[in-house]
């Protein structure tokens, strides 16, 4: 038996993004769970850097209601 | 120098003439203090991801500046948080320069309450006229189903009759060899 995992590359890295911003709510979508969670780093693959700048940016797009801080009550 | 962005929510429910009296004020509250504004437009009216204030949706306006000075932000903070009409706001250092922005249409989204409305009533109709429309299908469907079964009916009965003598002669046969195979054991 031989246990091959996906490679995991950053996103960002292959599209050359050095910048995270927290308007874009396309992209941060994709490194967060359906319930709102982010998603670690380890899962995504993303660089120390860009995940910084990524979680910075989640965060301050929940704070003005871009993104929900939790995705239990759909309805809201 | 640094740059500034300060994404601000306004009520929803607010025409857009007393918002574009807002966006005004606010400029007007900034001018106050050195500052060049780069860009101050209505970025659109979003669904809320959750409820502020009991507010679904709302006005997003953005605002980009460039301060020399920065003493001034508290003040005008406390002015944001003491204009009823903002819900929300945040206020973000940039790193580098933002672009200047032209012509800016502002987004609407898909799923509008009025629109919603709207969109939802076509739908049931549509569904309803499906339901109907499939039940005179069915109806008419019930009918061929039930000559064909008719028709079968006859051809069951025939083939019942058949089957009927087959069983009799198989049962009769298997009786016998029953019989026999007592016999055998006995």
């Amino acid at each position: 038996m031989t246990f091959t995992t996906k490679k995991k590359y950053c996103y960002f890295k292959e599209n050359g993004i050095t910048f995270v911003d927290y308007k874009d709510v396309k992209l941060l979508r994709r490194f967060v769970t359906e319930q709102g969670k982010i998603i670690p780093r380890r899962v995504t693959g993303s660089s120390a850097k860009i995940h910084r700048q990524l979680v910075r940016a989640i965060k301050q797009s929940r704070n003005i209601a871009l993104m929900p801080f939790t995705n239990i009550s759909v309805d809201g | 120098m640094r740059y500034y962005e300060l994404l601000y929510i306004v009520n929803p429910n607010l025409e857009d003439d007393k918002v574009n009296n807002i966006i005004d004020e606010i400029g007007n509250e900034i001018n106050k203090s050195k500052v060049s504004i780069i860009n101050h437009y209505l970025w659109g009216k979003k669904r809320l991801a959750y409820p502020i204030k009991n507010n679904k949706y709302g006005t997003y306006i953005l605002l980009q500046f460039s301060a020399e000075k920065f003493d001034f932000l508290i003040e005008f903070e406390r002015s944001l948080i003491l204009n009823k009409s903002v819900i929300r706001h945040q206020l973000v250092r940039l790193d580098e320069e933002p672009e200047k922005v032209e012509n800016v249409e502002p987004i609407v989204e898909k799923d509008d309450l009025p629109k919603e409305e709207i969109s939802e009533k076509p739908e049931e109709d549509s569904k309803a006229e499906g339901i109907e429309a499939e039940k005179v299908e069915t109806t008419e469907e019930v009918e061929k189903v039930e000559e064909k079964e008719k028709s079968e009916d006859a051809k069951d009965a025939k083939d019942a009759e058949t089957v009927d003598d087959s069983d009799t002669e198989k049962s009769e046969s298997e009786k016998e060899i029953e019989v026999e195979k007592k016999e055998d054991d006995k």
